[in-house]
């Protein structure tokens, strides 16, 4: 993925949400992936932040998914919540972020990034596949492999969080609460 | 007879926010400051919150550095200028579940969460959408749904479909959906206990953020006020609108009973103290028996 591509799927976000007059789009403009603080680092380590924000951003989804989904179970009741297609996307957008990461090619001082990456995208195929075990003790639907592999995911996933690349687990760029509100 | 105190507390602040995200259409007219607030309500045996704020720790330098987010101070800290601990807490509604609202039930290990459950189901949808889509996953932290699932599993977490009355005694809950958000709710504190009352206080959440949103210039189309919907909304500004409608007649139309958190002006409509850390305390209301903590 080139900078230039980058820089416009940004803007063309941010202007889904902001207003013309938006400061944020001004930063936005600049404060992308490929803007000033990508300066000085290398292009390996560009295409690799680039591509694994993509990844980041697909377990993001994954695992928050999932968790919604767990909550209509157990809190909710939802005892159909499994059987939505909703499962069958995220179980796709999960495998696809495994091969993603996979396939990242990773500069040898970011190795251990990929791999904190990799075992996120594990964590989060193994609370899938766990759903497909739910037992019912009790009466009661038992989700604690499910829930436990999909915390372990999120940790993992957070630790692997880094801005200059949009990997952020809230994009406040797009946040009520701070639009407009740009420190200057 | 009053059954409820209401404090309004805020936690933190951004200084210069655009108008325009407040207040819809208000396009190049400056800026306003916007608190961040929660409420505490107490009485009748309880200790309740509406909404929690958020975790500094996840979130706070990122928004201080990049948004001005200032002054950002901890359950602890914000609670005892009213005499409580975070740990007296045993409910709290969560208006919606933007990380600014609840983004921090850690802090309160003793409380009984409530949310609607069409809030969890739509962001639970949204985050399924392709990325072309993904605006509608505005604001919202995957870590909080997974705290929430942690609340689920120790059955603290209660999914609520709709209204519901009487969530504690003379508490109601109120769904909007698809308005701010997919499930935003609304809470009335009925604070004699009568099922009609004249003593009714709604605690709006993000469908209301300041006085404006009820009492809007009506100028324009030659009435004096109207209600003009909040700058940002998942779904309609037209369901907004409607829930406004519904919050003011659950006040009789009485304006000043609908509490907007976001509303940097509340200390000019009750009585108010600014605490040595630089934030507001607002009481909106007191119990009989309760003594003020805003009292010089």
């Amino acid at each position: 993925m080139s900078s230039v591509s980058t820089r416009w799927s940004i803007i063309d976000s941010a202007t889904a949400v902001h207003r013309v007059e938006c400061q944020s789009l001004a930063q936005d403009a600049d404060d992308g992936p490929a803007d000033a603080a990508l300066n000085g680092l290398d292009d390996q380590v560009v295409g690799y932040g680039l591509e694994a924000r993509r990844a980041y951003d697909e377990l993001k989804r994954t695992i928050g998914q999932v968790a919604g989904l767990l909550i209509l179970a157990q809190a909710g009741g939802r005892r159909d919540a499994f059987d939505l297609p909703a499962l069958r996307r995220a179980e796709a957008v999960q495998e696809e972020a495994l091969d993603r990461v996979r396939r990242l090619a990773a500069p040898a001082r970011l190795a251990a990034h990929r791999q904190r990456m990799l075992r996120a995208a594990e964590l989060a195929g193994r609370a899938l596949r766990a759903l497909g075990d739910v037992a019912i003790v009790a009466g009661e639907i038992d989700l604690t492999q499910a829930s436990n592999d999909l915390t372990r995911a999120y940790a993992v996933l957070q630790s692997t969080s880094e801005s200059v690349f949009g990997m952020t687990m809230v994009d406040f760029r797009h946040a009520c609460c701070t639009c407009g509100a740009m420190k200057r | 007879m009053s059954q409820y105190s209401i404090w309004v507390l805020e936690y933190s602040y951004v200084t210069k926010y655009h108008k325009s995200g407040v207040i819809y259409g208000a396009h190049n007219q400056g800026f306003v400051k916007l608190p961040y607030c929660y409420v505490l309500i107490k009485g009748n045996g309880h200790v309740a919150m509406v909404d929690i704020g958020y975790n500094n720790t996840d979130y706070g330098k990122h928004l201080a550095d990049k948004f001005g987010v200032e002054n950002w101070h901890s359950p602890r800290e914000v609670l005892a200028g009213v005499g409580v601990k975070p740990e007296e807490i045993d409910t709290v509604f969560i208006t919606h579940a933007h990380f600014d609202h609840f983004g921090n039930v850690e802090d309160f290990p003793n409380a009984k969460f409530f949310i609607q459950e069409r809030e969890i189901a739509k962001w639970t949808w949204a985050m399924s959408l392709p990325d072309r889509l993904r605006w509608m996953m505005t604001a919202v932290d995957p870590g909080d749904i997974i705290r929430g699932l942690d609340l689920a599993r120790q059955k603290r977490l209660t999914c609520v479909s709709g209204d519901l009355a009487d969530a504690l005694p003379g508490i109601d809950l109120h769904v909007a959906q698809d308005s701010h958000t997919f499930g935003s709710m609304w809470v009335t504190v009925r604070n004699d206990a009568a099922s009609r009352t004249a003593d009714n206080w709604v605690l709006a959440g993000d469908l209301v953020y300041v006085f404006d949103n009820i009492e809007g210039s009506g100028a324009n189309v030659d009435v004096d006020t109207l209600y003009v919907p909040v700058g940002l909304a998942v779904g309609s500004q037209e369901n907004l609108v409607m829930a406004t409608e519904a919050m003011m007649k659950e006040v009789d139309y009485e304006a000043r009973r609908v509490i907007p958190i976001h509303e940097e002006r509340l200390s000019q409509r009750f009585p108010s103290r600014l605490m040595e850390n630089g934030l507001l305390v607002t009481e909106i209301c007191l119990a009989d028996g309760e003594t003020s903590k805003v009292a010089s």
